[in-house]
């Protein structure tokens, strides 16, 4: 249920960790750090979509089960418009 | 609906039960549960309606204490150059003001509001650790009026309430004053996680049978992100106050650049709990509101699942805004960048609810009491205060308003807003459940309306001297800067909030009857199973919830569940009992048998607060002696649990039987055991974090590490403690001859073993040369150990207890829970320290 929100936290603390390496073995403004941020983003982007479908292929349960479906899958679009917003700042 | 344990969903069909209850069945259940009858029982009590009660009175009590103290400042602050507080006591004011009204008004008040309210909203007769619950009371109570205190003997701490170093070093802060607020607030937070461990485990474990998630009120959903979040966040302070009172009393340079520390550290650590804590705060507040406004405006709460999922989302991003408040501290450009994308992104999810509540609000025919006024309120409050969040998010104004009295009035906005007026609608809206009578709605309108006025009053004006430069924590200022008018009104403002304070505490003292015969009922006519008539056993039965508003849709519910025909009618053997369920699908699983009251846990408060206290005042002698007289307490608080059963099963109705007891992940102990120990993993990694970040600082500093051919040997001793912990249960289990003296063989020898390696690794550091307070890779390095040699000593005193156990015969293979977790304690024990020795010996580099 929390697949999407999960990935999302996974993608922040990663886009942290990649930007403090980079400022302590060479800059944070080379290139080689925004695309290997890129490259990290579209991974988990990928990740998400992955969660996203194995969640919508599975059969349609009823009661709690499709209540559980639905916020899984809002959750993994939340997530997927999050990760796309905090991977802009590499553009700048 | 596939079964999650097997148990046959459409047992609940047999509910109600028929005909009449057995004769005298409502008075054992009474006099199991019967509440205080000599003085003293009042303080050895445990149930929830008691222990909740005293809970948000104790931190109702600290939000008017803070509430004074900010009165004070008000005052000083009223015009230019006020000599009505001196320096060093605003100093001392302001500090206490912040930390009071965040460590012992916000969380507690929450938290109280959870141990006081969760057990009816689930159908629990009262959460799973009772005595847990009020052993976190009281620790917090005790720990909490101490440091209060502190203020009476000019030993408050004076370095804000986010106590950042350099200034709260030795060099600027010499007195014992910061040390208070480093014990005392470690030591509360302590207790916050422990009350945190009492509501997932509540929440998960406790919940009436057929109460799904989709149809678990959002209330438990905000408690449950809540406490998840206090575990992953807390951990955080707690290791940051942990190594600056190292630095402080042993010169262990973690902040101090000149040894290779930096105080940057502290200010992620700090902000990584601090940040957080913002949504700790206002997630349960917002579980409120979308409970109170559905019930005032008599509808569903419109976009239930999607209020579901902020919620669960703000928990997610909440770990990811942390450095928002460091965006002038001179970090990457790009990590600044993702930091305020991040902070811009919240507004999502606090978005979903905003609209959901107004949905809500236009959907139903919304009734403006004293409950409805207050959601309103805190409602609009909010959404200022959110929109001057986005406003710092964006760096470049940030930087314009950071430490400006701005932040003050954002900050202000958000926090009372967000949590203080939906505490006071919680408080007029849930009273009636506790209270013969309910408070006046005169007199709540009263006080709404002048804490509404008085708040924006007080603060609204406090954008303008913000903006026109006036900086926070200044004890006064110089006239004819334009700071003058706008304080004068922030002053008439704090005091209009005030007197609301002042005759809400007048209505309570007229109005305010707990514990009495009967309490003055569902008056809002709410739909939850908090409502149901319930006494020290909260409710007679515990019924199968079918709907998210059950009291609304399952006609005739009230009535059904006083006359017992649901689960759990009667108290068999006069135990205290409570079903507990599964997870996901809250299918019944065990009864669990729940404790009485003694004295044990408040005497383990008393001396567990008298250990961190008196550690403060550097009486070490004295604070040891608490120590162990705490450990000793505790001891005898566990000594009574894991007792025999005298039946194996229990009718729970309708001729379903139970088992009584279960161990295992099926268990309410296993999964509070994998809670601590989360707690224990999530300081063990900041504290990774920190090693890393500290060597990324001043790697020249840095020496190479011991001879690999000890790191082998010393893997070797842990993994070998690992393998005799993960094996005893199994031991246990095979019921043979000598099987619980093997396995307690197996568990001290796995102590023994996790506390001799992590030993033998601090010698081979100390020879090879590196010292604590030479370096901050010594700092960090015996830090981790540290942290992994006391979970090695906390296993070693395991040890002891399991070899008394076992010589008292208090060990049996059909009931091994007390071997479970203790093995679970010491294979993690034995795991962590690999984990430690792995990193302090491979990273940066390995040693020859």
């Amino acid at each position: 249920m929390t697949a999407g929100l999960l990935i999302w936290a996974a993608h922040f603390v990663g886009l942290y960790l990649l930007a403090s390496a980079a400022d302590v073995w060479s800059s944070t403004e080379a290139a080689a750090g925004r695309w290997v941020g890129l490259g990290f983003s579209l991974l988990c982007l990928a990740l998400i979509a992955v969660a996203a479908i194995v969640i919508a292929r599975r059969p349609v349960p009823d009661g709690p089960g499709l209540w559980e479906r639905r916020v899984a899958l809002t959750g993994a679009f939340v997530a997927a418009v999050g990760v796309t917003w905090q991977t802009t700042p590499l553009a700048f | 609906m596939t079964s999650e344990t097997g148990f046959d969903v459409r047992k609940y069909d047999r509910f109600p039960t028929e005909g009449s209850r057995p004769d005298g069945e409502l008075e054992q259940l009474e006099a199991a549960w019967c509440g205080p009858r000599r003085p003293g029982e009042w303080i050895t009590a445990i149930n929830n309606n008691i222990i909740g009660v005293y809970y948000v009175g104790a931190a109702m009590l600290f939000f008017v204490l803070a509430g004074v103290l900010a009165l004070l400042m008000r005052t000083q602050l009223a015009l230019p150059m006020t000599g009505f507080l001196p320096q060093e006591t605003y100093n001392q004011i302001f500090t206490m003001h912040g930390t009071v009204m965040m460590f012992l008004f916000a969380v507690p008040a929450v938290e109280a509001l959870g141990v006081l309210l969760l057990p009816q909203m689930l159908g629990a007769r009262d959460l799973p650790f009772p005595r847990l619950g009020a052993y976190a009371f009281w620790a917090y109570l005790i720990g909490g009026l101490a440091f209060f205190c502190s203020l009476f003997f000019g030993l408050a701490p004076d370095g804000g309430w986010f106590m950042y170093p350099p200034l709260t070093g030795m060099t600027y802060s010499p007195g014992i004053n910061a040390d208070f607020w480093l014990l005392g607030i470690g030591f509360i937070e302590i207790s916050a996680i422990a009350g945190a461990i009492e509501i997932i485990v509540g929440v998960l474990k406790t919940r009436a049978p057929g109460m799904t998630l989709d149809k678990l009120p959002v209330f438990p959903w905000a408690m449950l992100i809540f406490a998840c979040m206090i575990i992953i966040a807390f951990p955080s302070v707690i290791l940051a106050t942990l190594l600056l009172e190292l630095e402080r009393a042993l010169g262990w340079p973690f902040f101090d650049p000149l040894k290779g520390g930096d105080p940057m550290l502290w200010q992620h650590l700090f902000w990584f709990f601090g940040h957080p804590e913002v949504y700790i705060i206002f997630l349960p507040a917002a579980g409120a509101m979308s409970t109170i406004i559905p019930a005032m405006a008599r509808t569903r709460l419109v976009g239930q699942p999607l209020v579901v999922m902020a919620m669960l989302a703000t928990g997610f991003i909440s770990f990811g805004v942390w450095a928002h408040h460091m965006f002038t501290t001179g970090m990457p450009q790009i990590s600044i960048n993702y930091f305020s994308a991040a902070s811009m992104a919240v507004s999502v999810p606090a978005g979903v609810q905003v609209f959901a509540w107004i949905a809500t609000i236009a959907a139903g025919k919304m009734r403006f009491s004293t409950p409805g006024l207050f959601a309103v309120g805190g409602l609009i409050i909010f959404v200022m205060g959110g929109l001057t969040g986005v406003m710092v998010a964006m760096v470049p104004f940030d930087w314009q308003a950071h430490d400006s009295y701005f932040i003050v009035a954002h900050l202000h906005y958000v926090l009372i807003g967000g949590m203080v007026f939906p505490m006071f609608a919680a408080i007029y809206y849930w009273l009636p459940m506790s209270s013969v009578r309910p408070l006046s709605e005169r007199m709540g309108k009263w006080i709404f309306w002048l804490m509404f006025a008085g708040h924006n009053i007080a603060f609204m004006p406090m954008h303008l001297t913000g903006l026109m430069g006036m900086p926070r924590r200044v004890y006064t200022y110089l006239p004819g800067r334009g700071w003058d008018l706008p304080n004068f009104i922030s002053t008439i403002g704090a005091f209009l909030f005030g007197l609301a304070v002042l005759l809400w505490v007048i209505d309570m003292i007229r109005n305010f009857r707990p514990f009495g015969p009967r309490e003055a009922g569902n008056i809002h006519d709410g739909p939850g199973l908090e409502w149901l008539p319930s006494g020290y056993y909260s409710v007679r039965s515990v019924p199968v919830v079918k709907s998210l508003y059950p009291l609304w849709e399952q006609k005739g519910l009230a009535k059904e569940v006083e006359e017992g025909r649901w689960f759990l009618p009667g108290a068999a053997g006069g135990e205290r009992q409570t079903l507990v369920t599964s997870p996901l699908n809250a299918e019944p699983q065990y009864v669990l048998r729940l404790p009485r009251p003694s004295p044990w846990h408040v005497f383990g408060a008393v001396f567990t607060a008298g250990f961190f206290l008196i550690l403060t005042i550097q009486a070490y002698a004295v604070a040891v002696v608490s120590g162990v007289l705490a450990i000793y307490c505790i001891m005898r608080w566990c000594w009574f649990l894991d007792a025999p059963h005298n039946r194996k099963t229990t009718d729970i109705g309708a001729g379903i039987r139970m088992p009584n007891y279960v161990s295992g992940p099926s268990s309410h102990g296993w999964w509070a055991m994998v809670i601590v120990l989360i707690v224990g993993g999530m300081v063990c990694l900041l504290a990774g974090f920190s090693y890393v970040f500290l060597w990324s600082r001043r790697p020249d500093l840095w020496q190479a590490s011991p001879a690999m051919a000890s790191l082998m040997l010393h893997l070797g001793v842990l993994a070998l403690a690992g393998l005799c912990a993960a094996v005893a249960p199994r031991m246990l289990r095979r019921a043979r001859t000598g099987a619980e003296t093997l396995a307690t063989a197996l568990l001290v020898v796995s102590a023994v073993g996790a506390a001799t390696a992590v030993g033998l690794e601090l010698r081979a550091w100390w020879s090879a040369g590196l010292k604590p307070d030479a370096t901050s890779q010594g700092a960090a390095v015996f830090a981790l150990l540290g942290w992994a040699g006391a979970f090695a000593g906390i296993g070693v005193l395991m040890g002891l207890y399991i070899l008394l156990r076992r010589a008292f015969g208090r060990l049996s293979a059909d009931r091994p829970s007390t071997v479970d977790l203790i093995g679970l304690f010491l294979a993690y024990t034995a795991g962590q320290a690999a984990m430690v020795l792995l990193l302090i010996r491979l990273f940066p580099g390995a040693g020859p």
